[in-house]
Order: structure tokens, then C-alpha cells, then sequence
């Protein structure tokens, strides 16, 4: 080995000659730097620090390199798809191979002797120093990180470290690229959450590209569209219109995807879908383009099927504006009938009235009060069978019998509008249980609804038989018929207003739905037939024929009226109404005194000892009815009067706690003369 | 092996960008990536940041690429290293192990002291 003299020096004089001494001096250290040089080459080789040689030959130059042992190993390194790295001890690295190189992307002469933590993230810097103090510990260690190399993108790997030795003597570290499995990975794990959205959204959801083809949809979106969409247009599967909210079959202008495409973002956007198979589906839309690199590749449709709650609101729309119109129609109802009455009652006022005038004044009033006293009644019928607070009386009646009786009743109502009654009833009695008053009732409320509908010159044929357990009554007529959709809502309450009958025609439109309610309650049922418009309409009860109900015993003729003069105690603080049945019941031959307070009613009642007391329910001066008929029934003088209240109140209810206070009867107002004559003609004078 | 014929700078010695002509430049020849060659192009980068940081420019020449390139230096054997600057021009041989060594050869040693 050569010592540092020999290198370092080369400018020392050895001649003295100035010019000879100089070139002789130059040719000396010339000579000496090629010795020098030579020798430092010797060494070199001989220490083995030299691998390959220049060869001149011909002229040319060639380089050899020495064939090591090594070299298969250095071959199989190079070859490797793996990256290979020598660390020295420092860290530093001492040879890396060419596809490590690659994953830096810079030539591997850059790499050697540079610490392998500068091309490292910064984060991972601290598991970096962890995995080569594990691989030192352990004698090997992996563990994924992440490249940086100085020129491209970061570079995900995996490293398997393993030491030379024992201690700090370096190590080689064996490097794998992750990215394409990193990126599989991600791709893989995003197709699996977007896939089990899309399969589980309730919406459809529609993924199309630039083009708006169709390239992703979700169960729901299949359903809607009913057929495989994937890469058709999306403008031609989900023709869509905005609906303006206007009626759902009135679509005014066609939605294109173009303006998501071209970055425009849709929100609650209502629309109309016209499917193939069946009618029009209510979609609430939202769109959004799909950006990446802010370049739009595609956009997401979401479409939320919003037809059951459209339908619904509609339905509800309706129905309130069916409650507005029959609000409407009740009033006019009311004042048609409220303008006759103040006419006949200035006819009575007057001293000129002829009697002709005066009895149709009275005819007037009387018909007036009983057409209000019947809307009054159905309405309050109609919201006690809403509420299910309608208590039917059974017993077992002929229902042929009550079918002529009803018929015969509205014979001058039909022959007033010109229409022939047609009766069809077997002599033969039809027992059937059930409460006969509200069984009038539906028949009265079909032959009125047939008088109603059928023009001057028709017919109305009412009919009642058995049909094996049941019995059918029928009221057919020749009128105007109804379309299907009208008969199948004819017995929706206040249905008529809305219905294409006409208006004129008058009345509520409660009698059908009134009628059904009341056969339901029976477990029956009424149906409505027509052949359609203009060809008449066909009503058909059937009821069950139930001998064994718990029906009392069928109800015999009643007694003839009989002219008793009876002494009655009116007790009612409306002076009108006292008054008026005060005179009425004299006229009557009875014997009537009145009161206008619960007080002093029992007073007067203990002393005149009446036959039937007349009592309003709601009394002032802190006694009422109830109050008053508990004190009479509590006091032997007059336990034995009979008792019947007045009240305003029709239902079930106060029905019966007027009979739990004592009182014998319940009368609802207004009521009738003749109602009252039937009360008194049971009565038994004392 | 693609080893750069003629590297360009790899450690600028300027600080602040203007070109200041580096203390030491300094030439490897190498034969693509013999492990000599590898071995000695690693000790050179670790003596150069340990002992000359920010001082130098390394130039590596594989002669596996252009043999011709060995005449300007009449290089022999490989790897060698050649100082062209400090002058006068010197040649170290080998692989560049005995740090102290290769230091006296670039004339730090001479330098430090």
C-alpha cells in the first residue's frame, strides 16, 4: 500500500539547472504521477477494490468486467419484480436494484449512498425508524409505507426488512409496489358500498355518464322504468315532464338531462313519469353532475316516487272542498226553507187574508218546518252514525207491511212530481227483526231520493220478498240513471254536490249515506245499480231475515186515538214555545198551566196534581229538568204524573239520563203536535 | 443499466443560486453497476456530504455506455476516481473504501491542517 507521501507530493524541486532542471523536474514529476499512478492501480487491483478494465485493442477501447461469483445473484436481484435495497448501517444506500429505481423513477446511481428515509413521506418517517429497530431486535420486520419519489406521484409499498448480522451492521430491504393493489382495493370497496346503496336505496337512482347513457341504477330505478336500462339513454327510459303542479295528466314541459350534464344541479324537482305498463308515476327528482378533476363524467339522478301521497293530498283536497260545498249547500237549504216561513207568517198577520190564504199559509209553514226539522234530523243522524251513537229498538216486524205503509206515505210526494208508484209486495207478513222506525226511514230516504231523480212521466217501483235467509226491498225508478264512478260513491256523505246530478234537484245528498249507514247497522246492505246514465236507477236493501233475534214480541195495533182531556203542566223558559204548545194542547181540549222555572214547575205541579208534566231539560234559576223530575218522582203527591221531557239534544245520550232522572219519556225538538198527541193518547187521566 | 454518461451536479455548492464554481470536481468512472462501481460511487457520495458539503460536484462516467470516454483520463482500471479540481490532477483507484485515504487523495487532508 502506498503511503500519503507518495500521493500528496509531486511538487518538490530536484534539479538547478533553471531551463534543463525545470523540463528535466516536469518530466520527473510527470514520470513520478505515472509511477504513482501505476502502483495506486497495483494496489487497487490487488486489494480487489477493482472489478473491470479498459482494454485498448486496434485502437479501440473496450471495458471488461470481471465475471464475479456473485453474478448470478446480482442477475436474479436485477431481475427481480420486487424492489432490492442494501442499507449500510447509517441507513444509507449501499445498492439498490434497477426496479427499485423504477419506483422512484430516477436512474439507481441517484439512489446509491443516499439514506432510503429521504425518499420516504415524511409521516411514515416514524414507522420507518420502528421497522428497522423491529428488524435489528427481531431479525425481520414488514410493514407497508409509503415512496416519495422526488419527480412522481407517492408510491404505496410493502417492505420486508432482514439485517446482515447481529447489531447495526445494515440490512437488505425487499420492496413491493402496492399501487395496483391498492387501487383494486379502493375501486373494489367503493363498487361495494355504491352497489349495496344503490341495491338498498328506497329511491331510484340513476348513475349516467357524459353521454347520459345509463350506467348504474338501483333496484327501485328498475322497477320504475320496468325493464333492464344499462347503457340506454336516459332521456328515452325515464321520459320525464315537469308537472308544474298542475293535474297529473297535464304535463307541460319535457325534463333533459343536457342541463345536469352541463353542470347544472336539479333539487325536489316534481315530475311526471309516463310508464308503459299502467298510468302516470309522480316523481320528486334531484340531479347532481359527477365531477372528477372538475371535469363532469356523469351525473346521479335520484327520483322519489311521490304518487301515493300526490293521490292522497288530492283525495284530501276533495274531501275538504266536498265539506265546503256542502256547508254551502245546507245554508241554501235553510234559507229556501226559512223564506216561505216569514212569508206565511206575514200572510197570517194579515186582516185581509182571505181563509184560503190563511190555510195555505198554514200548509206552507207546516211543510217548511217539517222539510227543516228532517235536514236537521239527518244531520244529526248522519254524525251519530259516524260516531256509531245510533241504538236501534229491535223487535220482529212485517217488513211488507212497513214497505206499503212508507209507500202509501210518499204516494202524494211522487204523484206531485208526476211519477207513477208501483207497489210489488207479497200479502204474505215478511218477519224480519230489526227497529222498524229506522227501517222506514231508509225506504222513506230511497223513495224520496227516486222522487228526487226521476223526471215528470217516470215510474217508481218499490218491491220487498224473501230471498232465502235474507229479504230484499228494491226501489227501482226511470230516471236519470247514474255512470258506474257516481254509483260507486253515491252513498259517500254530502256526495251529490259533487256528483253530475243536477243541483236543482235540491237537498242535502245525506239520504244515501244516511241509508246505508242504518242497514249496515242492521248487517245488511244497500247497493246501487244503473245501466248508466239516463236509464234509471235500482236501490237494493238486503237485510237479514233473523226470526230467532232477541227481538220482543211483534208489536200489536196501536190503540185509536183517544180524546181524553188530560191536565198538563208545561215547565219551559222559552215563553214562545209554552205559549204556542200551551194553546195548541187547549185547543186539544186539555186543561194547561205553565211554568218557567224548575221551582216553581214542582210547585205548581204539587198543587194542581197534573196528569203529564212537559219539561225542557235546560232550565235557569239553578234547578233543571233532570233536577226537577228526580224531585216529582221523589214526592208521593206526584211519583205517579207522567213525565216527559223536552229537550234539544236528539241522542242516545240524553235519552237516557232523562230516563235515569225519572223521566218516562224523551222528545227531541221541535215537536209535532201529532208527536205529542201520541205521548198523550197513552196517558191515563188520575 | 442506464447509468448517466456524464451526471450533471449533483450537490450545488452555491447557496443562493449564483454560480459559484465548486471547491472540488470530481469524476467517477464506472462500468454500468459492478458492485466495485456501486460499492465506490456510495463511499464517494458519504465522504463528499461528511468531509466537502456543499463544495463539490460528482460527474459519473459509464464507460459500459462509451469506452471512448476513458481516454480523456486514460482511465484503466474501474472504478476511478478522478479530482480535476483541486489542480493538479489526481486519479484514486478502487472502490473507495479507506476513507482516509481517498481524503488525502482530494486534498482535504492538506486543507484541514
Amino acid at each position: 500500500m502506498a503511503d500519503r507521501g507518495e500521493i500528496s507530493t509531486g511538487k518538490e524541486r530536484t534539479g538547478r539547472s533553471p531551463v534543463s532542471t525545470r523540463r528535466t523536474d516536469l518530466q520527473v514529476a510527470d514520470l513520478r504521477r505515472r509511477l504513482e499512478e501505476a502502483e495506486e492501480t497495483i494496489r487497487a487491483i490487488r486489494a480487489g477494490e477493482v472489478d473491470a478494465f479498459v482494454m485498448t485493442t486496434a485502437g479501440r477501447d473496450d471495458v471488461f468486467a470481471l465475471e464475479i461469483a456473485a453474478d448470478p445473484y446480482r442477475r436474479l436481484v436485477e431481475n427481480m419484480q420486487q424492489g432490492a435495497v442494501t442499507l449500510g448501517p447509517d441507513g444509507a444506500v449501499l445498492f439498490c436494484n434497477q426496479r427499485f429505481a423504477e419506483m422512484l423513477q430516477v436512474p439507481a446511481m441517484e439512489v446509491f449512498g443516499r439514506r432510503l428515509q429521504s425518499y420516504l413521506m415524511e409521516s411514515d418517517w416514524a414507522l420507518w425508524g420502528a421497522l428497522e429497530r423491529e428488524a435489528i431486535e427481531r431479525g425481520a420486520a414488514h410493514g407497508e409505507i409509503v415512496l416519495e419519489p422526488p419527480r412522481a406521484s407517492p408510491v404505496p409499498v410493502h417492505v420486508a426488512l432482514a439485517p446482515f448480522g447481529r447489531g447495526a451492521v445494515g440490512m437488505s430491504v425487499m420492496v413491493t409496489d402496492l399501487s395496483d393493489q391498492k387501487r383494486h382495493e379502493a375501486v373494489l370497496a367503493a363498487e361495494t358500498l355504491s352497489k349495496s346503496i344503490l341495491e338498498q336505496a328506497a329511491d331510484a337512482i340513476v348513475v349516467c355518464d357524459a353521454a347520459g347513457k345509463i350506467i348504474r341504477t338501483s333496484h327501485v330505478a328498475e322497477e320504475l322504468c320496468g325493464r333492464n336500462a344499462m347503457l340506454l339513454p336516459f332521456d328515452s327510459v325515464f321520459p320525464l315532464a315537469v308537472s308544474g303542479g298542475g293535474p297529473i295528466d297535464a304535463p307541460t314541459q319535457r325534463v333533459s338531462l343536457r342541463e345536469v350534464l352541463e353542470g347544472k344541479t336539479v333539487r325536489g324537482l316534481e315530475v311526471l313519469l309516463r310508464r308503459e305498463d299502467g298510468g302516470p308515476a309522480h316523481l320528486l327528482m334531484s340531479a347532481a353532475p359527477l365531477k372528477q378533476d372538475r371535469r363532469t363524467v356523469g351525473c346521479v339522478v335520484t327520483l322519489t316516487d311521490i304518487t301515493d301521497q300526490k293521490a292522497a293530498e288530492r283525495l284530501l283536497r276533495e274531501s275538504d272542498r266536498k265539506k265546503d260545498e256542502f256547508l254551502a249547500v245546507l245554508g241554501h237549504e235553510l234559507r229556501n226553507a226559512l223564506g216561505p216561513v216569514r212569508n206565511a207568517n206575514q200572510i197570517l198577520d194579515r186582516a185581509d187574508a182571505g181563509e184560503d190564504d190563511l190555510r195555505a199559509a198554514r200548509a206552507m209553514l207546516d211543510r217548511q218546518v217539517t222539510h227543516m226539522t228532517r235536514l236537521i234530523d239527518d244531520l244529526l243522524d248522519v254524525s251519530r252514525i259516524a260516531q256509531g251513537k245510533i241504538l236501534l229498538r229491535k223487535e220482529l216486524f212485517d217488513i211488507g207491511a212497513l214497505v206499503r205503509t212508507v209507500a202509501a206515505d210518499h204516494r202524494s210526494l211522487l204523484e206531485a212530481g208526476d211519477l207513477r208508484l208501483e207497489l210489488s209486495v207479497s200479502d204474505e207478513p215478511i218477519w224480519t227483526a230489526g227497529d222498524p222506525v229506522r227501517i222506514s226511514q231508509v225506504v222513506g230516504n230511497l223513495l224520496q231520493n227516486a222522487a228526487k231523480f226521476t223526471d215528470p212521466g217516470g215510474r217508481v217501483t218499490v218491491s220487498a220478498e224473501p230471498a232465502g235467509d235474507s229479504v230484499l226491498v228494491e226501489v227501482r225508478d226511470t230516471g236519470i240513471g247514474m255512470s258506474p264512478e257516481v254509483a260507486a260513491s253515491a252513498f259517500d256523505f254530502f256526495s251529490q254536490s259533487e256528483s253530475s246530478r243536477d243541483r236543482s234537484r235540491g237537498g242535502l245528498g245525506l239520504g244515501l249515506a244516511l241509508a246505508r249507514g242504518l242497514v249496515e247497522l242492521h248487517g245488511g246492505h244497500l247497493r246501487a245499480d244503473s245501466e248508466g246514465p239516463g236509464l234509471g236507477s235500482r236501490f237494493t236493501v238486503r237485510l237479514p231475515l233473523d226470526r230467532r233475534a232477541d227481538a220482543t214480541s211483534p208489536r200489536g195495533h196501536r190503540p185509536g186515538l183517544r180524546r181524553a182531556a188530560l191536565r198538563i203542566l208545561i215547565v219551559e223558559d222559552n215563553q214562545d214555545m209554552a205559549e204556542s204548545l200551551g194553546i195548541l194542547l187547549r185547543l186539544e181540549g186539555h186543561r194547561v198551566e205553565t211554568a218557567r222555572t224548575g221551582a216553581a214547575g214542582v210547585e205548581l205541579a204539587r198543587k194542581l196534581r197534573p196528569d203529564v208534566v212537559l219539561c225542557d231539560l235546560g232550565l235557569p234559576g239553578g234547578m233543571d229538568g233532570y233536577s226537577v223530575a228526580a224531585r216529582l218522582r221523589a214526592d208521593p203527591i206526584t211519583c205517579r204524573t207522567h213525565l216527559v221531557a223536552l229537550s234539544g239534544y236528539a241522542d242516545e245520550d240524553a235519552r237516557s239520563r232523562a230516563v235515569k232522572a225519572g223521566f218516562d219519556q224523551h222528545l227531541s225538538k221541535p215537536v209535532s203536535l201529532e208527536t205529542i198527541d201520541e205521548v198523550l193518547a197513552h196517558v191515563v187521566p188520575n | 443499466m442506464n447509468a448517466r454518461e456524464d451526471g450533471p451536479p449533483e450537490a450545488p455548492a452555491a447557496d443562493d443560486g449564483a454560480r459559484v464554481p465548486p471547491e472540488w470536481d470530481l469524476t467517477l468512472y464506472v462500468a454500468g453497476q459492478t458492485p466495485k462501481s456501486v460499492v465506490a460511487l456510495t463511499n464517494l457520495r458519504r465522504i463528499c456530504e461528511e468531509h466537502l458539503e456543499g463544495r463539490y460536484q460528482i460527474h459519473v462516467v459509464d464507460l459500459l455506455k462509451d469506452p471512448g470516454l476513458a481516454r480523456a483520463h486514460q482511465i484503466v482500471a474501474i472504478p476511478t476516481l478522478v479530482r480535476g479540481i483541486p489542480q493538479p490532477l489526481r486519479k484514486i483507484i478502487g472502490d473507495l473504501s479507506a476513507t482516509e485515504r481517498v481524503l488525502v487523495g482530494l486534498d482535504v487532508r492538506r486543507q484541514d491542517g
